[in-house]
């Protein structure tokens, strides 16, 4: 049994004081939902009930007292109290809620929504089962054998799946807009007979490596007629190392597989072949699948144990299972320490492993992770892999060198693809090209690699123009958002609002024929794409959506489908790419775009980026009531220069990371 | 590895030519495969389901005018002519539900339009009563891009605890589970002992872990108990030896390329699995609902859901209309290589029901009514083929997914919004045909600049232009060709199929007179 948890005072004082501050007495609710009902049923029904329903939005539910709290309605809720704290609604014609008013929703919804019964809280912490790329990542770990694809060959040939990839499904990815929502997940089956062809696979592998047996087990060959103490010995050594680093209840487990491994043996009269037998039990039991932590029943918040915090850091920032030293650090209760976790986290970033982080959590995000998922050629297998290779660099050199996440916009370093570097006088300047090998090893650690020599790694070099800079004009991103022949400036100026910005965007209804758009418009026979979206400003429930998105997406026409740069598109006829933004600034080209984007959206930018890391660090998606440490956080991260480490610490230390809670 | 045996050789690749990827199996001309009979020794009927997404062009795809048994194909059916007599077009079925690109797949397998969170589709509830006599229960398959941040686009068919059951994309894997699983006896009582133990070795678990925990836990014991069944069926149900022992030495060059290869191979997946009687239930998604696949493999510069909004955007039509006609060219695929395969005393194309369908109809509008269907396959006899069938008033297309669960032998008193089955299907319909010629359609009016035709409005299935035709009652047609926003203002577009008297400027094109101004059309 390890160490019972300690705090400094200090630590818990700061740990705490942000969320307990948020924390109001029952008694002295400022407002009561009959008031509440009122200033909607006064302000809001002529619009909004169930004839009307102005903008598809009936209020009428929300005016039961059955329906004010977590439930069926909890989206539509969100979606007031948001309208309503943004000025957004009452709509301008109608004149403004006055101050009391709006206080009072603001009010009613924080201590009906962000908290509970007065007090901050983290929600259901809900049981996580390992992802797809969890799941190979662990294989690998636990049993020291290599299952990914070699690097080299995934360019060489056509695209390819791992062997895990193949058998094993795809996750859906659930409300948190990742593969690892645990909500998710729990609802679905696992799929079991696959996982089970996955471990199988696996424990082939391991199987034949004697290296990987000596250091998992401690032998390098299981004796054919083992004594009991041997296999004992031998299984102990392999339980700890699959549940990884596990040590409660250890005794039990091995007794168990002891008992499981002499039932088979009675028939295989074979001690090597029951022992595999059982270490495949082992790697489909519940302990491995899932990331299993103690409950203790409490609806109020409780810290996880060390080695529990061990897991969650782990799986966080490498996808994988604790290394010696966090496991060490964890289950002897020092990194309950604020010090020791942040160190922990600083040593975590340095790995090579921190590279889950820009495969797994920006793949996702970004949806890059999409040139190498489909079978869909986005151009050619080379292309594919080389720009998918300049935004996974680019990525992890923000995470490495501890960059602001607001060069993901714009940056005077980018990563080059060697195609484009190969060409003589191509006038790039690199950065650091001594360091060039050591970077790319780093990246590519965790993938077998073919050919050392023959991998060509996308440079690190100084931008020399106005058009690149950032992910948004990276070649991966601006073909994504286009398709083979063409661009939409609708769908990338959609990608940058919604995935950058992380504003929620509804379709539109009522989409009129373009032809009829072109009569009215009284435009020359081939109108060109800006003059067409011009269109958009000319009824009132297009360009609330529009003015917004528009701007974005004109402003990358210079940039063809597969991100090269054009003044005039495939009929000869030139490319207006200026524009103007909401605030009536206007740019000429991209970088002013991306400048003008960062002056109007950085908070929001920052915010965005904020909540997607902590969704996908917790597995499930944000609430109200975590507004309570959202806040506090991006404040932190605003004031640290917006330095994506200070966004990862500030995660880590966050309550929802090192507690757990159930709710009755 | 393994693998190496499945690489095309690199000079066929390069060449780009499409490789055939037909399994050497069915090139066969051995004796049939016995089939395993069914519990009345008859023949047992297998169902296949394909779905295509992004909808159609309404007025290419309608059949207009014809009777039941003489009829022309519409543009978009084309590539069925020759078989002809071999299928069943079904007209004026309405779904009901959602049709937004994330729900209409399961909205067309399942037609409980989610009431209470209902997907369970159609499919497996034939599977659930009679999926149990062969070695695996059912097949689902998914030949468009898996959307890794969206895949229930292409999520076909829900068990019925509406588990979502994900179809396999990779044709070698959906190839080794339906014939080299089964056969590694050994591996299955592996798994079943690896299982057992597990089981054992995780009843002490659930004292540790919160009830809401347990909850999720749950699911692991489900999956487990769901493979330990499916091995229990395929036991049960195991191929004679002599086909295992066929299957066994095949090593199918299953690398596809693009999406008409996959399409083809898992055509071919289903008509193997089917002869084999290796299962009897098979469902493929040939084209997801917001399909990002380039069809330049087929000559098409574009992604089929793009051109699929073919309202708002007028220019896509000629590649929306190819993109579907190549679609239909692929159940002629399927057809042709069923019919070859003989089954009993028939072929296999005479024991099977083919639904071949999209979830919506009108590409831009997401429509859930008059869904386009095409029904084939003898059904075991009992489908009466060779018709196109127009239901003068719009039934529930739920009716249809019950008549076929009858068909198929399984019992259910009713499926989503079914009001009971749908006749025409198993017998002729006898409907009156909806637009009579009772001999009066020709030119009323005319004069130098205009003139005034009663008929049959129908749509040209000849160029890649579209343009409009009035039938007359001499067999002739009068061309329509008017601009864009003549024929939206009037919204013409709405009268094809039906009888009417239009007026109007024209032109002598070839010796004939051709409209090209509209000004009055009227329904009649």
């Amino acid at each position: 049994m390890f160490n019972a948890p300690r705090y400094t005072a200090a630590t818990f004082v700061a740990c705490v004081l942000a969320f307990v501050a948020q924390s109001q007495p029952r008694h002295a609710l400022a407002a009561d939902f009959a008031i509440v009902a009122k200033v909607i049923d006064d302000q809001c029904m002529s619009c909004h009930d169930s004839d009307t329903k102005k903008g598809g939005i009936e209020l009428t539910p929300l005016l039961q007292k059955s329906n004010a709290s977590y439930g069926k309605y909890t989206k539509l809720w969100i979606k007031l109290e948001h309208m309503v704290a943004r000025g957004k609604m009452p709509p301008k014609d109608e004149g403004p809620l006055k101050p009391a008013d709006k206080e009072t929703i603001k009010q009613w919804f924080h201590e009906s929504f962000v908290l509970r019964e007065g007090k901050s809280h983290i929600g259901i912490t809900p049981l996580r089962r390992l992802t797809r790329y969890e799941f190979e990542n662990t294989l690998e770990d636990v049993l020291s054998v290599k299952l990914k694809l070699p690097y080299r060959d995934v360019i060489e040939t056509s695209f390819r799946l791992s062997t895990i990839e193949t058998i094993v499904p795809s996750d859906i990815p659930g409300q948190s807009g990742f593969d690892n929502d645990a909500h998710r997940m729990g609802q679905l089956k696992p799929p079991l007979g696959e996982l089970a062809k996955g471990v199988s696979y696996a424990l082939a592998k391991f199987r034949k490596d004697s290296a990987a047996k000596q250091a998992v087990l401690g032998v390098a060959n299981i004796p054919k007629n083992a004594k009991a103490t041997e296999i004992k010995k031998i299984l102990s050594a392999f339980l700890l190392r699959a549940f990884r680093g596990n040590e409660i209840g250890l005794p039990e487990h091995l007794k168990t597989y002891y008992a499981q491994y002499q039932k088979h043996l009675k028939d295989s009269k074979d001690s090597t072949e029951s022992l595999w037998h059982v270490f495949e039990m082992i790697l489909l039991s519940p302990e491995f699948l899932y990331r299993l932590e103690e409950s203790k029943n409490l609806d109020t918040p409780y810290p996880v144990t060390g080695f529990e915090l061990a897991t969650r850091l782990s799986y966080f920032l490498w996808s994988t299972a604790p290394d010696e030293e966090l496991l060490r650090l964890g289950k002897d209760g020092s990194l309950l320490k604020d010090e020791v976790l942040k160190a922990q986290i600083n040593r975590m970033l340095n790995s090579p492993k921190r590279i889950a982080l820009s495969e797994n959590f920006a793949g996702q995000w970004l949806g890059f992770s999409d040139l190498l998922a489909s079978s869909e050629t986005f151009r050619n297998a080379r292309w594919n892999r080389e720009t998918y290779d300049e935004i996974l660099f680019f990525f992890d050199e923000l995470i490495k060198s501890d960059r602001s996440l607001l060069e993901m916009v714009q940056s005077d370093w980018i990563y080059k693809r060697p195609s484009v570097l190969r060409k003589r006088r191509n006038g790039y300047v690199r950065i650091d090209p001594k360091t060039r090998k050591n970077r790319y090893a780093e990246v590519l650690s965790r993938r077998q690699i073919e050919n050392k020599d023959k991998y060509r790694p996308p440079g690190l070099i100084k931008t020399k123009s106005d058009q690149e800079g950032g992910i948004i004009t990276s070649a991966a991103i601006l073909r994504l958002t286009a398709s083979k022949n063409r661009t939409s400036p609708i769908r990338r100026g959609v990608w940058v609002l919604s995935t950058i910005i992380g504003r929620e965007l509804e379709p539109p209804p009522n989409v009129p024929p373009l032809e009829k758009s072109r009569e009215a418009l009284k435009i020359r026979r081939n109108p060109s794409v800006a003059e067409l979206i011009k269109q958009h400003v000319s009824k009132p429930e297009c360009i609330s959506c529009h003015k917004t998105i528009d701007p974005l997406g004109l402003g990358l026409e210079n940039f063809g489908p597969y991100g090269t740069w054009r003044t005039k598109y495939p009929d000869k006829t030139p490319v207006e790419s200026a524009g103007v933004m909401p605030n009536g600034k206007s740019f000429k080209t991209p970088r002013e775009m991306k400048l003008l984007l960062l002056e109007l959206y950085k908070e929001e930018i920052a915010k965005n980026f904020v909540e997607q890391m902590f969704a996908y660090a917790l597995g499930r998606q944000l609430q109200p009531f975590d507004r309570v440490s959202l806040e506090p956080m991006v404040r932190k991260v605003k004031e640290d220069g917006y330095r994506i480490n200070t966004v990862i610490e500030q995660i880590v230390l966050s309550m929802q990371f090192r507690y757990r809670q159930e709710l009755k | 590895m393994r693998r190496n045996s499945y690489l095309i050789p690199r000079r066929t690749f390069l060449r780009g030519a499409g490789v055939s990827v037909a399994l050497p199996l069915l090139d066969i001309m051995s004796p049939a495969i016995s089939y395993a009979k069914d519990k009345d020794n008859a023949v047992p009927v297998r169902l296949c389901v394909l779905y295509k997404g992004c909808g159609v062009n309404p007025h290419a795809r309608d059949i207009v005018g014809g009777t039941e048994a003489n009829f022309e194909l519409s543009k978009i059916l084309q590539p069925l002519s020759g078989v002809q007599d071999d299928i069943l077009v079904v007209g004026n079925l309405d779904n009901q539900g959602s049709s937004d690109h994330m729900d209409a797949p399961t909205t067309f397998m399942s037609a409980t339009g989610h009431k209470g969170g209902n997907r369970y589709s159609f499919d497996q509830r034939i599977a659930d009563q009679v999926g149990s006599d062969t070695p695996i229960k059912s097949m689902q398959l998914t030949a468009d891009n898996v959307w890794k941040q969206h895949p229930w686009l292409n999520i076909l068919s829900y068990d019925k605890n509406n588990q979502p059951m994900r179809g396999q994309h990779d044709p070698q894997v959906a190839f080794d589970m339906l014939f080299k699983d089964g056969s590694r006896v050994g591996r299955q009582e592996k798994l079943l002992s690896v299982l057992d133990g597990v089981k054992d070795a995780s009843s002490s678990l659930s004292g540790k872990v919160s009830s809401r925990d347990r909850q999720i836990l749950e699911h692991y014991f489900d999956s487990i108990r769901d493979i330990e069944k499916s091995i229990q069926q395929t036991r049960k149900n195991s191929r004679e030896a002599n086909v295992d022992k066929k299957i066994s030495n095949i090593a199918p060059g299953l690398e596809v390329g693009n999406l008409g290869e996959r399409i083809k191979a898992m055509l071919d997946l289903i008509t193997l699995a089917f002869w084999t009687d290796s299962t009897r239930i098979a469902s493929c998604m040939l084209a997801n609902t917001n399909s990002r696949v380039h069809y330049d493999f087929m000559g098409v510069n574009a992604e089929f859901h793009y051109v699929s909004h073919h309202v708002r955007n007028r220019k896509v039509l000629p590649a929306y209309d190819k993109i579907n006609i190549w679609h239909a060219r692929q159940l002629r695929y399927l057809i042709d290589k069923m019919k070859t395969l003989k089954d009993g005393s028939g072929t296999l194309f005479d024991n099977s029901l083919v639904l071949w369908g999209s979830g919506i109809k009108h590409g831009d509008y997401h429509s859930l009514t008059d869904l386009p269907l095409v029904l084939t396959g003898g059904g075991g006899g009992k489908i009466d083929l060779g018709r196109h069938v127009r239901y003068p008033k719009a039934q529930p297309y739920a009716n249809l997914l019950l008549t076929i669960t009858t068909l198929m032998g399984a019992e259910t008193k009713s499926i989503g919004d079914s009001t009971g089955q749908l006749s025409g299907i198993t017998e002729k319909a006898n409907f009156k045909p909806a637009n009579p010629d009772d001999g009066s359609w020709k030119i009323i009016a005319s004069d130098k600049k205009t003139f005034t035709a009663k008929g049959l409005l129908r749509i040209s299935i000849e160029s890649e232009r579209e343009y409009y035709q009035l039938r007359l009652s001499d067999k002739s047609d009068l061309e329509i060709r008017i601009p864009f926003m003549n024929n939206h203002k009037l919204r013409f577009d709405r009268y094809v199929g039906k009888v009417v008297t239009v007026t109007g400027r024209y032109r002598m094109v070839k010796g004939k007179k051709t409209m090209v101004v509209l000004t009055k059309v009227e329904a009649n």
